[in-house]
């Protein structure tokens, strides 16, 4: 399957809206194997083995959550991707066994001693997604752990241990709309699977854009034009999961993130139409934060060119 | 003893200018935990201009003092009935930037740009805090020119 088919496009609606955009997932998964696994997968492994303390952080209160979230995903991939996983008991010991990558993971459920990295960073090595647990406290949603590779923007070390809403200050206007969403995740019942999509404009085909490399790539920024931003402007779309776990009450959040450049993306008259109005409808404080103003004219100058030439109305 | 002060319904900040972003930091992170938090600018602490907003504030209120002369708007607040335990005072701290690039953590006295002393990067502190490590994000300054 290519990746353009996989490619999960995030609007709906001619006008840009902010909303929380949830589905219910059934059945509750918390992760997709991509055409790009093996590619991705490898670069996850490259990027924690060479910036482990950027990629992965964890609170010691999390460690249940992470085994129970080390279980469900292995559990998962062997049950909806029998043909790439499995996962079997014998005794106390338990074997994930991945086809794809010809690797066998061996462990004893809940020894540390058993494994060589943090249960969560061990699962993490075996998906695509990002994966993220925050602990349901009585006060508030809090992160506690993460394995962080494919960022946009932020940093797991800064966020490790904020409670969910002050993790969302910089986000403009969404004060109250924000609240919404945290109530929203803490009425997740167990065993249950919210889906959500969440866009943003990467310059270069980067999946790893961490605000601790910003002053690399972030000047990309600066280079867009109306030529080239087909190339160089990527439309990311994060396919963000929420996931009661039913032992510990936590919340397992997984983002899977997919980058679409612009070339391919206007050659479907929907995605261009919808994906242009998108843009020019963006509030400027959105545009501002999603960083996007640096550039908007010449994007916009982009798509106008591509509409005019496949002959579609603005 | 002082309670937390995500404790109280109610809280008055006042802040002189050197101090206001600091203060308003507090008052976004109190009224994420829906508090309700009143914040008064005015050009010095001390100055005896507080006294009749002070006396309005609800029984059981949190008055938070952000700047120098703190100590003489505190005395006015307790000679008002204000409990020193409800009196939080937030003058002479240094703020702690937390830099983006490389996780060190420098101690400011203004929320100007500046250099980090680990990776020499210049940067530019926010108003994004985190209670964790105690400290504001801080961005690096990013020039057009910059190649």
């Amino acid at each position: 399957m290519s990746s353009k088919v996989e490619f999960p496009f995030p609007f709906t609606s001619d006008h840009y809206e902010y909303t929380n955009n949830s589905s219910p997932l059934i059945p509750a998964r918390t992760v997709t194997v991509s055409s790009n696994y093996v590619e991705e997968v490898r670069l996850k492994r490259k990027l924690l083995e060479e910036n482990h303390e950027r990629c992965y952080r964890s609170l010691p209160i999390s460690l249940e959550s992470q085994w129970e979230t080390l279980l469900l995903v292995f559990r998962e991939l062997a049950t909806y991707e029998p043909e790439h996983f499995s996962f079997k008991r014998r005794g106390n010991t338990y074997v994930f066994t991945n086809h794809l990558l010809q690797e066998e993971e061996t462990f004893v459920y809940r020894d540390h001693s058993s494994i060589d990295f943090e249960p969560l960073d061990l699962v993490g090595r075996h998906v695509q997604e990002d994966l993220i647990v925050m602990g349901d406290r009585h006060d508030g949603l809090f992160l506690e752990a993460g394995q962080l590779c494919f960022p946009s923007n932020w940093s797991l070390t800064f966020v490790l241990g904020m409670e969910f809403k002050t993790i969302h200050t910089p986000v403009p206007a969404i004060a109250e709309f924000i609240e919404k969403v945290e109530r929203f995740i803490t009425r997740i019942r167990p065993n249950t699977a919210w889906e959500r999509k969440n866009w943003s404009i990467t310059i270069s085909h980067k999946l790893d854009t961490p605000l601790e490399t910003y002053s690399d790539w972030g000047k990309l920024r600066y280079h867009v034009t109306k030529e080239n931003a087909g190339e160089l402007v990527n439309l990311r779309v994060e396919v963000q999961r929420l996931f009661r776990l039913p032992v510990t009450n936590d919340i397992l959040f997984s983002i899977h993130t997919y980058l679409l450049p612009l070339n391919e993306l206007v050659a479907n008259d929907d995605w261009l139409k919808k994906f242009y109005t998108n843009v020019k409808t963006l509030p400027q404080e959105l545009a501002d934060y999603k960083g996007i103003s640096l550039y908007k004219p010449e994007l916009l100058g982009f798509l106008e060119k591509a509409l005019k030439r496949r002959k579609i109305e603005r | 003893m002082k309670k937390a002060l995500k404790t109280y319904r109610h809280v008055l900040i006042i802040s002189d200018h050197v101090h206001r972003e600091r203060a308003k930091c507090k008052q976004r992170e109190l009224q994420n935990r829906d508090r309700f938090v009143q914040l008064k600018v005015i050009s010095q602490l001390g100055d005896g201009t507080v006294e009749a907003l002070l006396s309005e504030q609800p029984i059981g209120s949190a008055l938070i003092l952000c700047g120098e002369g703190a100590l003489e708007t505190e005395r006015v607040a307790v000679s008002l009935g204000y409990a020193r335990n409800d009196i939080y005072i937030e003058t002479q701290q240094q703020m702690r930037a937390f830099c983006s690039q490389c996780h060190h953590i420098t101690s400011l006295v203004t929320h100007e740009r500046f250099v980090c002393e680990n990776c020499r990067n210049q940067l530019e502190p926010s108003e994004h805090y985190s209670s964790y490590h105690r400290a504001h994000l801080a961005y690096p300054v990013f020039i057009e020119s910059d190649d």
